[in-house]
Formats: C-alpha cells, structure tokens, sequence
C-alpha cells in the first residue's frame, strides 16, 4: 500500500496550487470539462483533486444560497464547511438521480434550517435570560450593494418554506421540479409557495420604496419558468 | 423571457427595486476570500472515508470474515499478558520457496486486511513482513522485529526495526508509534524506528530537517544527512551515494539504543512538565524529536493495555483552540493556536491567521495582530490567507486611525492583488486616505 500518493506534500501542492492562478493553470482536473458524474466517482475514489474541483464549482452557489436563506455571516463560512463535510460524507449515497447542485442544494437547504431554528432557540433563551438582545448582523462588506442588503431584509420576513422556494427559483434559478426535490414536496406546492412568496415580496418592496400596494402579481406567477 | 418578467408591466418604484435587488443577489457568490478560507479549513479537516454507510457495513462484514479467516492462522502462546495475539509468520508459497538472495533483503510478507488489536507480530531472522493498521498506516517489520497493537489500534515497537509509512494526519491528529521509552507521533511521512533494548536515540536524516529537543529546549537541528545520538556530538555524514529518489518528503531515521525496557506510553497531551516521556514529530519539512529530560525508564514489558489511562489519543488542537474561545478564554486558544503555527502547511497557516484575529477581536490588541499579521506575510508570502492577511492589517490600521500605514497598505494591496474582488472597495479606500493625508 502505498501511503505517500496521499500525503502532506501533494495535498498542500494542490491547495497552494489552486490559489496561484499562474500556477494553477497545469491542473487539468480544474477544467470545466470533467461532469460532476465523473468528479463524484473520483472524489469517492479518494482523489483530492477532484475534490478541489468540485468545492471550486459548487462553493459559489452554497455561499450564495446560505445567504439568501438568512445565514448571518458571521456563521457562514462555518455552514459553508458543514455543508460541504455533509457533502463529501455522503458522496457514497448519491445516486446521480438528481443533478449533483440540486442535491447539494438539498443539503445547504437542510443545514441552513437547522441554524436558523438553532438561532431562534438562542433568541428565546437570551430573551429569557433577559439578555441583551443579540446584535444585528454584520453586513458582508463584498456585499454592501444597498440592494442586496433589503433584499435580505424582506426575505427574512418570509416564511421560511416560502423563502426556500423564492430564493432557489428566483436567485438559483432552479426549475419547479428541481425546487421540488430539494424542498420536498409537491410541485403544485412550490408554485403556490412561489405565488405566495412573489406576492409579498412585491409588497415589501413597494412599502420599503414608500409606494401604496399595487396589483396582485398571482397572475403572473408562471411568467419565467 | 427575463427570470424577472413577473415584475415586468408593474412600472412602480418597488418592482423595479425587487428586480435590481434579485439581480445583484444573483451575483453574489460569497467572498473570495472566504471560499479560500472554507477551503483551506476543509483541506485541513479529518475527511470521513470515503464510504457510505451500507460501504462501512461491507467493509465491517469484511473485516469480520477477514478476522474468522485470519483466526485460522493465529498460533496462541508466548505472548505477554492483555491477551494479544500472535501472529505467525505467514509464508506465502512462492516466499518460502525461493530463500532470500544474498545481499538484497527479502520481499515482506504482506498481511492483507488492516491489523485488529490487541495483536503482536513477530518476525524471524531473514524474514520481513509488512502490516497494516487502522490510521493508514503501513508498517515493515525487518528481521528479528516485534510489533505489538493495543485494542485501540495503538502500536509498539517492541524490538527491532520497523519502518513506517504514514498518511497524512488530519491537523491535530497525529500517528503515534511507542518504542522504548519514546513515543513518536508523525502527521505523515516515512520513518524508521529501531529498538535494540535500548534508551539511547539516534537520528539520522535523509531529507529535511529534525529538530531533537530536550524537554522545551531545542537541542539539535539536523539538516539532511546529519546524524545525531544522544550523548555524543553531532556529527555530519557526507552525502550518500545512494541517495533514494522519488520521495521529495522528509525522512528521518530513529533508533533507539541500551538496555531500558518499554515504558508506557503517555498521551502527548497528558504528559504533565517535567514527565514528559518523548516525542517525534515528522511533518513534510520537519521532525521534532523530544527526549525527556532524565526520565527514569517505568518498567513495563508490556504495551499499555486498551484501558489505561494513559495511552496515546489524539486530539485536534484547533478545535480545542475554538472551544477555548466559545468559552472565553481567549489566552489558552492563543497558545493552542501559537503551537500550530509552529508547525508547517495550511494548518500553521490558518493557526497564525487566526492568531491575529484573537488578538484584535477578543483580546483587544489590535497592535499584537497587525504584527501577528506581518509575521504571518513574512512566513508564508504566498500563503493562502495571503489576502485575508493584507486586508485584515489594513482594517485594522484603519481601525487604529493610523492612516498613513493603512494607505500604503492600500496601494501595496491594490499592487499585489489586481485581480481581487475587493480591488474596487479598496480604491475607493486607497483614494479616501489619500485625500485626507493632502
């Protein structure tokens, strides 16, 4: 058995390798070609470099997601890493059924609710202690976009299971049977989550915009799909 | 059709604004330098096996018949007590056939299955024999050599030499191997481990560096083909003429020589001052070496059995560094932290990176961090927080209202990082500063 193909030197090339573009360029296995199929087979194979490959392509998107879903940033490099330790556990069980984002969607999905339940309980507990209330978020300063900021304001006024459907659709950019998956249930439930969402999320614009609540947007609901 | 043609026809304020809102939403894609970070964290951390769980109930029943088929095979007796196993010498046909030619040693006998504690396996004279444990790691027994592995999978050296090959350990996890009155621990590499009887310890290095230390002073730095023996100047080898390639990483060669008998095996982090037994530690570009300072030898002839409370177990010190913090106290995640970044690779890096937040953050010493910082850029120029590096040194110069340090850190930024998606908050900062220092 040789144990040396796997050791420090390799692995800390690769990693070092991977944030020196000038350098990077000889890693073949960066290049887009190879299918999230083929990445899956080789990272449960035990090929870090596949590993790379696979966190390279699909960290964007969890970062973004998590975001969306209300994750403060001062938790989320924390949520990125369990997603992606729960990702590679699991690589085992993935049976290819689904694209490999939807399912990793799935994941984030998951583990994004639990911190957000493991948060409220924190706010119940210190409200309870008659604490201080905990601070306001930071903002992310890559993200001080003023937009993006009541953006994430209004979805933290949605229900939960409305802002997972809202934001996978409407940021994602996931199709309805997609979003189905990784929610879990019913397509005819996520267009009407989706409605719903849409609905409010018109109407908290026009408040924070200091505009009177206009026409319903139900009709247009299937407009982009 | 736009994502967005649902708030198309609406021509208010706020439909207009969602949309804007979602577009930018859809853009971001979490900081670059925290991707880096997560990467570098999850590069660092002990990956699972690469199983599902139907894999592991597999390998389970594999190992189980393994261990029933490997049953056939064992031949009790002459072993100490802990009711350890012994192996027999397992000559395969072909092995036993063709007697070993002089000269060249004999191709070791491989044990398929990875080795199940509490074992013991021996070899004779002219024999060898290659072991695998749990931990990947593989052992090669040389003649004359007695390998003994605890229920917990922990293994002796018992006599004779044995060399190593170890994976690399996930950070704060380290591979230890007892032998004599030592205990070396390795993150992954290739070494050798010879016991005579002995309590003398040599160490000869074929590539990288050795540090041997004594108690918490260093007493010898060894380069590649230094020799050193406790007791007796170092002394430099000449090159060798049969320099082995192929393997850039570090090698290092311990022996242990005289008449001591096995001493228990201590947990590196329970070993209090003063009892410390000894360590060796062997990263891609450095092995520590630690002789206790006058132990006595604890006469044992036994390994530690599984229950003591005294044998070897891992911990992660980042992860107790985090702990430390979570419970406020900051000073004991600072040393944790600080005996990281002694090491080497991305775990020295992510050690000193966060030293400095440490320091700024929880321990109000902005000052500390920036030289934490600064050293961080000095050790590791082209390290992998490289940037978190730079822009934390500038924050907190601003922070400081040192404006004059803080711009030129913003232009040396802007210089040194022109592709960053921080480059235009930057210049926005690089131009405040610069306007207010006419």
């Amino acid at each position: 058995m040789k144990l040396s193909k796997c050791g420090p030197l390799i692995h800390c090339e690769a990693v070092i390798k991977s944030f020196h573009p000038q350098s990077s360029q000889s890693t073949g296995l960066a290049a887009l070609s190879v299918s999230d199929g083929e990445l899956v087979v080789r990272c449960r194979q035990g090929d870090r470099g596949a590993w790379r490959t696979l966190y390279d392509r699909h960290s964007a998107c969890v970062f973004r997601f998590i975001s969306s879903l209300g994750v403060p940033i001062e938790e989320r490099e924390d949520a990125a890493q369990d997603v992606f330790m729960a990702v590679y556990r699991s690589l085992g069980q993935f049976r290819g059924e689904a694209q490999l984002s939807t399912w990793i969607y799935r994941i984030a999905a998951r583990h994004a609710g639990r911190m957000r339940r493991r948060r409220r309980m924190r706010e119940v507990l210190s409200a309870l202690a008659l604490r201080d209330p905990p601070p306001p978020p930071l903002t992310d300063p890559a993200e001080r976009a003023a937009h993006v900021d009541l953006l994430d304001r209004m979805l933290s006024r949605l229900h939960p299971k409305k802002r997972a459907v809202f934001v996978l659709f409407e940021v994602e950019g996931l199709r309805v049977d997609e979003i189905s998956q990784v929610v879990g249930c019913p397509e005819n439930t996520v267009w009407s989550r989706l409605r719903h969402a849409r609905t409010e999320m018109l109407k908290m614009a026009r408040k924070e915009t200091g505009k009177e609540v206009g026409k319903e947007v139900g009709n247009h609901v299937g407009g982009s799909s | 059709m736009s994502r967005d043609s649902w708030l198309d026809g609406h021509g208010d304020p706020g439909a207009a604004t969602l949309s804007e809102a979602l577009e930018q939403a859809r853009l971001r894609g979490g900081d670059e330098i925290a991707r880096r970070r997560v990467w570098a964290r999850l590069a660092d951390a002990e990956l699972p096996r690469r199983l599902s769980p139907r894999g592991i109930g597999l390998l389970t029943s594999g190992v189980l018949l393994a261990g029933v088929a490997g049953a056939l095979l064992v031949i009790r007796g002459g072993h100490p007590p802990g009711s350890a196993q012994v192996i027999a010498t397992v000559e395969p046909p072909a092995l036993a056939a063709a007697p070993p030619v002089a000269n060249r040693p004999a191709e070791p006998t491989e044990i398929g299955t990875a080795l199940v504690g509490p074992a013991i396996v021996r070899t004779q004279a002219g024999e060898r024999k290659r072991v695998r444990l749990q931990g990947g790691a593989t052992a090669d027994l040389g003649a004359n050599a007695t390998l003994s592995v605890d229920a917990g999978h922990r293994p002796t050296v018992e006599q004779g030499r044995v060399s190593w090959e170890v994976a690399h350990q996930p950070p704060g996890d380290q591979f230890t191997v007892a032998a004599g009155r030592y205990i070396i621990a390795v993150v992954g590499t290739k070494f050798h481990v010879r016991v005579l009887a002995g309590k003398d310890v040599s160490v000869d290095v074929d590539e990288g560096v050795v540090e041997v230390w004594r108690g918490s002073a260093l007493v010898r730095r060894l380069g590649a083909y230094d020799s050193w023996q406790s007791g007796v100047q170092a002394e430099a080898r000449g090159p060798r003429a049969t320099r082995r390639s192929g393997d850039s990483r570090s090698r290092a060669r311990l022996r242990t020589r005289g008449a001591a008998p096995v001493g228990p095996r201590l947990a590196l982090a329970d070993v209090a001052p003063g009892k410390a037994t000894s360590s060796l530690a062997v990263s891609p570009g450095l092995a520590t070496v630690s002789p206790s300072p006058g132990s006595a030898p604890q006469p044992q002839l036994a390994p530690a059995p599984a229950s003591s409370p005294t044998t070897v177990r891992p911990v992660d010190p980042f992860k107790e560094a985090q702990a430390a913090l979570a419970a406020g106290d900051p000073a004991r995640a600072m040393d944790l932290l600080a005996s990281l970044a002694r090491g080497q690779g991305p775990t020295a890096e992510n050690a000193l990176y966060e030293m400095g937040r440490v320091q700024r953050d929880r321990l109000l010493r902005a000052r500390d961090a920036v030289r934490t910082w600064n050293r961080y850029r000095e050790r590791f120029p082209r390290g992998l927080l490289r940037a978190e590096a730079d822009l934390s040194i500038l924050e907190t110069l601003v922070k400081l209202g040192d404006d004059e340090a803080a711009l030129k850190e913003a232009q040396a930024f802007l210089r040194r990082h022109p592709g960053s998606e921080r480059r235009s908050e930057i210049a926005r900062l690089e131009e405040t500063l610069r306007r207010a220092s006419r």
